[in-house]
């Protein structure tokens, strides 16, 4: 098997990259990952529950994110939830992203494209 | 829509989505959409349906979407990997090629439904559902509304705002706003030509912060803007106006431009999604509140006055904050001023301080155009249907002709579902073709929710309506439900049963079948006749409406607009001469054969209204009425007729004696012992009486269906006032003329900001334009419906006749006659469609009553209306029989015989 080459993964869609963004702050439930993204946007970006979980399916099913084996408290866990965690891939990938939005954004700045 | 209905629909779309979905994320999505469906329910009203529909919609969308590419391991970040389905769209494909005609007629009729309410959608979406474009953090942006004692919200006082804005309330900021026209010219020397009028937003200071707005260039004026000396010209140019009227010059911070005459510097652009906080009429400019005219013309008035309503007021919410924090911080505030221009502001009970979310459209304007909007887009979704059963009734005549062939592939080991999920696949194939033509078609219908399509307004107004994402998603949407819909009945009627019966149906009888069809018949011809009712109702009355005299004579006369307090001319003098000059030079042209100035003409859905004020001390009476101030052969150039005494002449000059000229509702109603002349009347709040002159006949005010209203009219000299408008009856070509106007005002002053030079003819149309925009839709839409309804009964009358070959000819070789047999065939499609016509016709009564407002001179019971509109129907059904039955007349028995 080659190594794993996480630039052929790019460019990422916008609310993938975005929820790597959240979960590598730390494991989250899908709600609360919809809330900090909405939260992070200043409200622009508002996920419906559909896209939500098609997304979190689809980078699940690429190796980005995995179900976490951490769980807050009793009390206020509800066992329908599942946590996600950023794996060593996911973050990986979302670096490869973050350099790569870098470059576009330096390229923006040296054309004057910034106030 | 009930809260426990939208999660049962949530429930039940949730099996849309793939097993391995639902497993995973089921219960969590359901949390999600639930929750959702709570922040949609709290919007008022029909808007909470609205939204909940959409959060609906939306999981619905994504669960096909999840399905077709085959769920989360179907695709990883790529999505769509080769499932079941592929090899089903391929097969869809090759069977639509294989049809064309089928193929095109039916997305081509989709295309339309679709198209229609697709357009329609976006007209409400850029309505009612979008936020404030280009503000930031909205949820924290509030409308402060005083509720006084009529329970409308009322214009704050400068010195209420300031109350507001500096007290201790939970504010981050707030601002007072004023809309009003100005005119403008790029250059920086004086009275350069090329003044145009356009449309600004006054404001103070924390205006874009309040909406969280960032200029795109330059700054926005800061706090000394609102001291009330207005010392600050500074202006702040919209993205729009600093792209088309400064071709997006680099340079343009510091440029000095004019604005109502006085030299402004530009210090500042605004963003490019940004267009104000109000929906339609988008500013071409931001100034500062304290130059309004108003302000700089009387500063006292308005700054310290307890009583001059003056702008709405918009406010952020502090961090944390809520509106309810808002509201009861407010409410402990000691306000001053009551009802502007009410008697004692001290016996006026305290406003009522209400926050709401801000919106693009007001809240008073939200529920009708809700209730509108939302029948608009069902009328039109009840298009579609028909449509849609329409293409339905095909794909199951279709799919039941091919009964044998679909048993012969089971037989041969294919599974069911796979079948019933081949036949889906054609029928979406279909309907996603006519979609994605429909979103075309509502790209087309889009330009004419421009208002000035239809008439000509002051100013463009731009109603944001745009086929986006959104509409898209609607449109996906709607084309996938209706498509699972008809593609799913035809295929389970068709694989249904065993396999030895399937047979046996493939070779005649498909009872099933058929009643299915009747059932789509019926509802063809009941929408068709539910819309043929409603626009035969809608032309009749817009025939009455059109058929009443306005009480003028508008053939032939021209009008322009302008505004002399903009120009700064507005002092009484000033106003006084500029008409005398206006007219006498006018006068002289040729071609020019009445010329007057007014400060309102009738129908131009403008007027305003004060008291008047008849009788002695103490038995005093007050009637409001429509008031105009005009100079003389106003009454001439309109041939309004003249009922008694005299019309103004150039003699009823300022120093004159003051006069009054009534119309014949108000002499009779100030006067009802009959003679008006030579008593006196006071206006408004006149101390001195003016004498009544002359009476003239009525016209209509705003509408034409308007009822005759009381109306006084005074000589301008006497009354000048700066808001103006010039009309002229000139002989000649129509466009010739309006230049001729435009020039010659133009004329005397180059530097005028004009209106558009306008035919009164227009103008009176203009006053049944809701009667004809509901003509046009109700009768484009009707026509469709009727269409379809015929297309419908033809392909099922057909389709039987061909059934029944051998039986007409067992029956024609026994003797039955050619008419017999015709009468036979008509008879079958009249039965057919004889539910439809009375369930539509008892539902087109209901339809109409809701619409009762936009119907002049008819009830909705109208029975003319009624037999017109069915009897078409019933005409147009049997026309669309007569086809098969002379083909089925036309039966050699011999030939038919041998038929099978």
């Amino acid at each position: 098997m080659p190594p794993f080459d996480p630039t052929r993964m790019l460019p990422l869609k916008p609310a993938h990259y975005l929820m790597l963004l959240v979960l590598a702050d730390g494991d989250l439930h899908g709600y609360a990952i919809k809330k900090e993204i909405a939260r992070r946007t200043e409200g622009r970006t508002r996920l419906g529950a559909g896209s939500l979980y098609r997304s979190l399916g689809q980078l699940e099913e690429a190796g980005l994110v995995a179900e976490s084996e951490w769980r807050p408290r009793e009390v206020l866990d509800d066992d329908r939830r599942r946590y996600l965690t950023l794996t060593a891939r996911g973050r990986q990938v979302a670096a490869a992203e973050t350099d790569r939005l870098a470059r576009l954004v330096a390229d923006a700045r040296a054309a004057g494209l910034s106030s | 829509m009930r809260g426990g209905f939208a999660r049962s629909v949530a429930r039940a779309l949730l099996r849309l989505y793939s097993a391995d979905f639902r497993a995973r994320y089921g219960a969590e999505a359901l949390e999600v959409v639930e929750g959702d469906l709570g922040v949609a329910r709290e919007r008022a009203g029909l808007l909470a349906g609205w939204r909940m529909g959409l959060v609906l919609a939306a999981f619905g969308m994504h669960g096909v979407l999840d399905r077709i590419t085959g769920g989360p391991s179907g695709g990883g970040l790529t999505g769509w990997a080769g499932s079941g389905w592929s090899h089903d769209v391929r097969g869809a494909v090759r069977s639509a090629v294989r049809r064309p005609a089928f193929t095109l007629v039916a997305a081509a009729s989709l295309a339309v439904g679709v198209g229609a309410s697709t357009a329609a959608f976006a007209l409400i979406d850029a309505l009612l559902l979008r936020d404030i474009s280009g503000a930031a953090d909205r949820d924290r942006i509030v409308e402060v509304q005083r509720i006084e004692r009529g329970g409308e919200p009322a214009q704050w006082t400068w010195p209420d705002f300031v109350r507001l804005r500096d007290g201790s309330a939970p504010l981050a900021s707030a601002a007072l706003v004023q809309p009003g026209a100005v005119s403008l010219s790029e250059g920086a020397g004086g009275a350069g030509a090329g003044a145009d009028r356009v449309m600004a937003l006054f404001v103070t200071s924390e205006y874009f912060a309040t909406l969280g707005v960032r200029p795109t260039r330059g700054r926005f004026p800061g706090a000394e803007a609102d001291r009330p000396d207005g010392g600050v010209r500074e202006v702040v140019l919209s993205h729009g106006s600093w792209q088309e009227r400064f071709q997006g010059d680099p340079e343009v911070v510091g440029r000095v431009i004019r604005v109502n005459r006085e030299a402004y510097t530009v210090v500042g652009v605004a963003p490019a999604d940004f267009h104000g906080h109000r929906f339609g009429s988008r500013p071409s400019l931001y100034l500062p509140l304290t130059r309004h005219p108003a302000a700089l013309a009387d500063p006292e008035r308005v700054f310290r006055s307890a009583t001059v309503g003056w702008g709405e007021v918009l406010a952020r919410l502090a961090e944390g904050a809520t509106a309810e924090r808002l509201e009861g911080a407010l409410a402990a505030v000691a306000w001053e001023g009551g009802d502007p221009g009410g008697a004692t502001p001290g016996a006026e009970p305290p406003p009522r301080i209400r926050a709401v979310p801000a919106r693009p459209l007001p809240l008073e304007a939200r529920a009708p155009v809700t209730a509108a909007g939302t029948l608009l887009v069902g009328l039109l979704l009840l298009v579609l249907g028909a449509t849609s059963a329409n293409v339905a009734g095909m794909l199951l005549a279709r799919a039941a002709s091919r009964t044998g062939e679909m048993a012969l592939r089971l037989a041969l080991g294919s599974g069911r579902g796979r079948l019933v999920r081949h036949l889906v696949a054609e029928a979406l194939l279909i309907f996603l073709v006519g979609g994605v033509a429909g979103l075309a078609v509502a790209r087309r219908l889009v330009p004419w929710f421009d208002p000035g399509r239809w008439v000509p307004t002051p100013f463009p107004i731009d109603l944001g309506v745009e086929v986006d994402g959104r509409s898209f998603a609607f449109a996906l949407a709607v084309t996938t439900l209706f498509g699972l819909a008809c593609g799913l009945l035809p295929a389970l009627q068709v694989v249904r049963g065993d396999l030895a019966t399937m047979m046996r149906r493939s070779s005649g009888g498909g009872v099933r079948t058929g009643r299915l069809r009747s059932a789509f018949i019926t509802g063809q011809v009941t929408v068709a006749a539910l819309l043929l009712v409603s626009a035969a109702l809608f032309v009749r009355s817009l025939h009455e409406g059109a058929s009443i005299e306005p009480g003028f004579t508008p053939a032939g006369v021209h009008t322009t607009r302008l505004d002399l307090a903009l120009e700064g001319r507005d002092d009484p003098d000033e106003i006084r001469t500029f008409t005398t000059e206006v007219v006498t030079h006018l006068r002289g042209r040729p071609g020019v054969e009445r010329v007057a100035v007014a400060t309102d003409v009738p129908l131009d859905g403008g007027s305003s209204s004060a008291p008047v004020r008849v009788g002695s001390a103490g038995a005093e009476r007050w009637i409001q009425s429509h008031f105009a101030h005009v100079t003389d052969g106003y009454f001439e150039a309109l041939s309004i007729p003249l009922r008694a005494g005299r019309t103004f002449e150039a003699s009823d000059g300022a120093d004159a004696p003051l006069v009054a000229i009534l119309n014949e509702t108000l002499a009779r109603t100030a006067f009802p012992d009959g003679d008006a002349l030579g008593r006196v009347v006071y206006f408004a709040l006149d101390s001195v009486g003016r004498e009544v002159v002359g009476v003239v006949g009525d016209t209509s005010a705003d509408l034409v269906t308007d009822e005759a209203a009381p109306q006084i009219f005074t000589p301008l000299q006497q009354d000048p006032a700066p808001t103006l408008h010039v009309l002229a009856r000139i002989a000649g070509d129509e466009g010739a003329a309006g230049r001729l106007l435009g020039d010659e005002i133009l004329a005397v002053d180059p530097a005028l900001a004009l209106g558009p030079v306008r035919v009164l003819a227009d103008l009176t149309d203009l006053g049944l334009l809701p009667q004809r925009i509901v003509v046009a839709i109700a009768g484009a839409l009707g026509a469709l419906a009727l269409l379809l309804a015929a297309l419908g009964v033809y392909g099922v009358v057909s389709f039987t006749v061909r059934r029944r070959t051998r039986e007409i000819g067992v029956r024609m070789a026994l003797g039955s006659s050619r008419t017999t047999v015709v009468r036979g065939v008509l008879r079958e499609g009249v039965l057919l469609a004889l539910p439809g016509l009375l369930i539509g016709g008892v539902l087109a009564l209901l339809l109409a009553g809701l619409l009762r407002s936009f119907m002049v001179g008819v009830g909705p019971s109208d029975p003319l209306s009624w037999l017109a509109a069915l009897g078409l129907l019933l005409a147009v059904i049997v026309l669309a029989c007569v086809l098969p039955a002379r083909r089925a007349a036309g039966v050699a028995p011999a030939d038919a015989l041998r038929v099978e």
